[in-house]
């Protein structure tokens, strides 16, 4: 089922740019894992290098259980997951070099924000002093300086992102994993998260990143994998992606007190319409060519032709995404 | 920044013990069994304001132990710790915050462990103390005179509690309803058929601890049953010792061995319905 991509663009923007660091591959192959009856991975083969990969898929699609077993948390039931050729599970040298933001709320609420990741530090085999230091520079990083004496139970759903980040960001790790780690972000937390994500790829950093978000990955990186039941539905760029999604029309609703006579404007232009539907507050269009589309709704907006108050794309999430593929 | 090396030996022990302190043996059940631990001295109390003879004592001391604390209290506290101490990571979802840890296995267990052992013993000890005082204070230089047999009393109940800590490290790694299940060991089977006078009770911590402490101390209130009763041979003080030690190895091998299997698939909801989660 796996669409026609690059199987190789996969490893993302930060490929070519890493520095120091030693370039850390993760390797699945023919991987499968159940839960009881539920196939929630069905033979998955990937290759993911130094840079950022999305994990892209909708609720269901295996992404957890994949992340789940990069981390060593569980075992696949058939395959292997191997770090720089190693086994994961139960492998200290392994879990030494991965960080892992899990997309969990769980926290030991009563430690303070330096406690909890000092306490970490030293059994990652930091010195006391070396784990104060460290402490101090990863919540740097993620921006919680003003918040490292508080209760981690007081902190909102953004500061427990920032500081699950600053957790997995403790030991400088070679692979990081991130589990839907931009959800219940404000715009700003988001920004800042989305940079920090940007620059460990561009360190050279193997990160792994899932949503089921395609804007929220493509402001992170280039390089995607979409699951879908389990399976590796497709692998490439966010444009291979895109490219794919120009075969199919596209819809867009257009929110407007004359829709009878957008409709009319809109037959007017030969090619651009693959299909048109009227409401009472507007129309939903199908078109091949969603850029002149929008091009000529701004024009007919800008003349005041036609009082339109509202232009929504239907087809940029995910879920649309995977019903074209799958179809 | 430099990694640090892997943690081994001492160093990670000790790091795990420390970690652990403030990460899963949080203050709820400390106060949960700070309560426990302090309802006989509560009653003893009241029996020494209001001064009745009988209750009082050295042999009364032995009689308040070995019913209140070695049968019931300790198991129960040591219940709230034990099944804690791997069990609410994986219920509350904080499992990655130890399994992702690259720490041998064995090690992690070994350092819950000591924790949970360290802290009941920060509240068990000066308990035990104080009942010893409340007990011997109407007594002219018994408190002096006993010491020895306090301590070795001590003695036992730190490794009858190391047992126990083990046991319920190992129920809570292994088990999802672990302290329930737990309890019905501790009423069952360590209450109930360590104290009869049966051969098999042989097999439970309650009767070598008391068979311990009794042959140390000489105190005839810790005489397990099944002896007092003479049906069978007197077992010797280190044959139980073995045994008590032999529990502590047993259940700590055993919850490393689980612990090395234990998947974490994700929060409370994916504990315990087992399923995928996306």
């Amino acid at each position: 089922m796996t669409a026609t991509l690059d199987p190789r663009a996969g490893s993302g923007q930060g490929a070519a740019t890493h520095g120091r660091r030693t370039p850390c591959e993760l390797r699945m192959s023919k991987v499968s894992r159940w839960y009881g009856d539920v196939l929630a991975l069905d033979a998955v083969d990937l290759v993911i290098g130094p840079g950022v990969t999305g994990l892209l898929g909708p609720n269901g699609a295996g992404k957890s259980t994949l992340i789940r077993l990069i981390t060593g948390l569980a075992t696949p039931g058939d395959g292997t997951v191997l770090v720089d050729g190693q086994p994961v599970r139960n492998n200290l040298s392994v879990l030494a070099r991965i960080g892992y933001v899990p997309d969990g709320d769980g926290l030991y609420e009563e430690l303070t924000l330096r406690r909890f990741l000092t306490d970490q530090a030293r059994q990652r085999g930091f010195t006391r002093e070396a784990a104060g230091r460290r402490v101090i520079e990863v919540v740097e990083r993620v921006g919680m300086t003003a918040a490292i004496d508080r209760r981690t139970g007081a902190f909102s759903k953004g500061m427990r992102q920032r500081l699950k980040l600053a957790q997995a960001l403790l030991h400088d790790p070679d692979v990081l994993v991130l589990d839907e780690p931009l959800t219940g972000l404000d715009p700003v937390m988001r920004r800042d998260f989305i940079r920090v994500v940007r620059e460990l790829g561009d360190e050279g950093v193997t990160v792994v990143v899932s949503s089921h978000v395609l804007h929220e990955i493509e402001a992170m990186t280039n390089g995607i994998i979409l699951l879908h039941h389990g399976q590796v539905l497709a692998e490439g760029t966010v444009p291979d992606i895109r490219d794919l999604l120009d075969k199919y029309a596209r819809r867009i609703r257009v929110m407007t007190s004359r829709p009878r006579e957008l409709a009319g404007q809109l037959l007017a232009h030969e090619g651009l319409l693959a299909g048109l539907t009227l409401a009472d507050d507007g129309v939903v269009l199908e078109t091949l060519r969603p850029d002149r589309m929008c091009t000529l709704l701004a024009e007919l907006a800008a003349d005041g032709r036609i009082d339109i108050t509202a232009v929504e794309p239907l087809d940029e999430d995910l879920s649309s995404v995977f019903a074209y593929l799958v179809n | 920044m430099a990694r640090p090396a892997l943690p081994t030996g001492w160093s990670a022990l000790a790091a795990v013990v420390s970690g652990t302190g403030t990460g899963a043996l949080r203050g709820k059940r400390l106060l949960s069994m700070s309560l426990l631990l302090g309802l006989p001295l509560l009653v003893q109390a009241g029996v020494l304001i209001w001064g009745a003879e009988r209750g009082s004592g050295f042999a009364h001391f032995v009689d308040m132990l070995d019913h209140s604390y070695l049968r019931i209290i300790l198991p129960l506290a040591l219940i709230l710790l034990g099944t804690a101490a791997f069990g609410d990571e994986w219920e509350g979802g904080t499992a990655y915050y130890v399994v992702g840890l690259p720490v041998p296995r064995v090690t992690l267990v070994i350092g819950r462990w000591l924790a949970c052992l360290q802290r009941a013993l920060l509240l068990a000890v000066p308990a035990i103390v104080i009942l010893y005082v409340l007990c011997l204070a109407r007594h002219e230089g018994a408190l002096a005179h006993y010491l020895p047999d306090l301590l070795l009393v001590l003695v036992g109940m730190v490794l009858v509690m190391a047992g126990y800590t083990a046991v319920f490290i190992f129920l809570g790694l292994a088990l999802r309803r672990s302290v329930m299940i737990a309890l019905g060991y501790v009423l069952f089977f360590e209450g109930f058929i360590g104290s009869m006078p049966l051969g098999f009770s042989i097999l439970s911590l309650s009767f070598h601890s008391r068979n311990l402490i009794w042959l140390m101390t000489g105190q005839d209130g810790f005489m397990p049953q099944v002896h007092s009763m003479q049906q069978v041979e007197p077992t010797g003080a280190v044959t139980s010792l073995a045994w008590m030690l032999g529990y502590q190895v047993v259940f700590l091998a055993l919850a490393t061995w689980v612990l090395k299997r234990k998947e974490f698939t994700g929060g409370p909801e994916a504990v315990t319905t087992g399923t995928a989660t996306g």
